[in-house]
């Protein structure tokens, strides 16, 4: 079962490697957000996130999941606006996977 | 010397749509000849039996057996290169008898099939800073050929993808183009009348059917490594 924390670390991992990339300070804990006013991160940026993020999760857990689904896209609070909402959401995708 | 042709130091693969008939299977056999680690996907089993050839049987609008497969190409150790998004399907009829059952599979096929694909392909390549995406369009499309309406809307909701998606990727070293193939003596026209077919390649600029050698040619460009800044271009074979 994939853990919280591990989750975690891969999503900042990514984080990290996109704010090397792109030349920008982000503070990395589980609050960064990630959308909105207040992120470092822009909107191809999440992008380029979202994907890192996707591909080290699916090989981390040999899992398929897309993070970028009809369900994220419809949700009232964007599981995308910080990191500890898209850890949240990555474990719950792969419970759900793991359940199916 | 072309990627076809070309012996890599370290093996990419090229993941080809459609494998089970037709341009798709020739793909396959030419690639593999040639080096590529290659996977191919149609709704039917493969006939095809090579060491560095990986056939799934998946509808390439069934998003998680799609990404399921494109999984299986991460885990390969073979870097993904490139897409050939060569799975369709075509229908010839008036709109007047048209049933919208022929349109939903249509989209399904030729529209959300390159759609998913592409989006799984891009997600790889664009970590990776490099990746070649071929979709299908048709000469039908410039030709607003009659009898073909539901055909053409989806070939044409193809190339303007192709367009769209090669602007989105642009900056991440993935270029993303279309060939448009005139007729191709493949299943796919084996129902037209032979009268149509040759008033089809009478309004070619170059008169004769397309061969799978003309499409080569532009893959073989389209491909290639250093052909790195040509993107967003609708390839119309023959001519329009």
């Amino acid at each position: 079962m994939a853990s919280h924390e591990r989750l975690k670390s891969l999503l900042m991992e990514c984080v990290r490697e996109y704010a090397e990339q792109a030349g920008v300070q982000v503070k990395i804990d589980e609050n960064t957000p990630l959308l909105g006013a207040d992120s470092a991160v822009d909107s191809l940026g999440l992008v380029m996130i979202v994907t890192g993020f996707e591909a080290k999760v699916n090989e981390t857990f040999d899992s398929g999941i897309v993070l970028a689904n009809e369900s994220a896209m419809s949700m009232r609070r964007s599981p995308f606006r910080s990191v500890a909402a898209l850890t949240e959401y990555a474990g719950q995708l792969l419970r759900e996977a793991k359940a199916a | 010397m072309t990627p076809a042709s070309q012996k890599k130091e370290r093996q990419e693969s090229i993941v080809i749509t459609g494998t089970s008939r037709g341009i798709g299977l020739q793909l396959v056999e030419k690639y593999v000849n040639c080096g590529w680690r290659v996977f191919g996907c149609s709704r039917g089993p493969s006939e095809v039996k090579h060491k560095s050839y990986t056939h799934f049987e998946l509808d390439v609008a069934d998003e998680p057996a799609v990404v399921k497969m494109f999984g299986e190409v991460r885990k390969s150790g073979a870097p993904l290169y490139a897409l050939l998004n060569n799975a369709g399907s075509a229908s010839m009829n008036h709109v007047l008898t048209t049933p919208v059952a022929t349109m939903e599979k249509l989209w399904r096929v030729n529209v959300l099939g390159t759609m998913i694909c592409c989006r799984e392909a891009a997600k790889q390549m664009v970590l990776r800073r490099r990746g070649r995406i071929v979709n299908f369009g048709s000469v039908a499309v410039v030709y607003a050929l009659e009898g073909e309406a539901v055909y053409v809307a989806t070939k044409a909701a193809v190339e303007a993808f192709t367009r769209v998606v090669a602007r989105e990727l642009g900056d991440y070293g993935v270029t993303v183009n279309a060939i448009s193939p005139n007729p191709v003596k493949t299943d796919l026209i084996a129902g037209v009348p032979a009268a149509k077919m040759t008033a089809l390649v009478n309004r070619q600029s170059i008169k004769r059917y397309g061969e799978f050698k003309d499409i080569m040619q532009a893959l073989d460009y389209l491909l290639h490594p250093d052909t790195d800044f040509t993107t967003g271009q609708i390839i119309y074979l023959g001519g329009p």
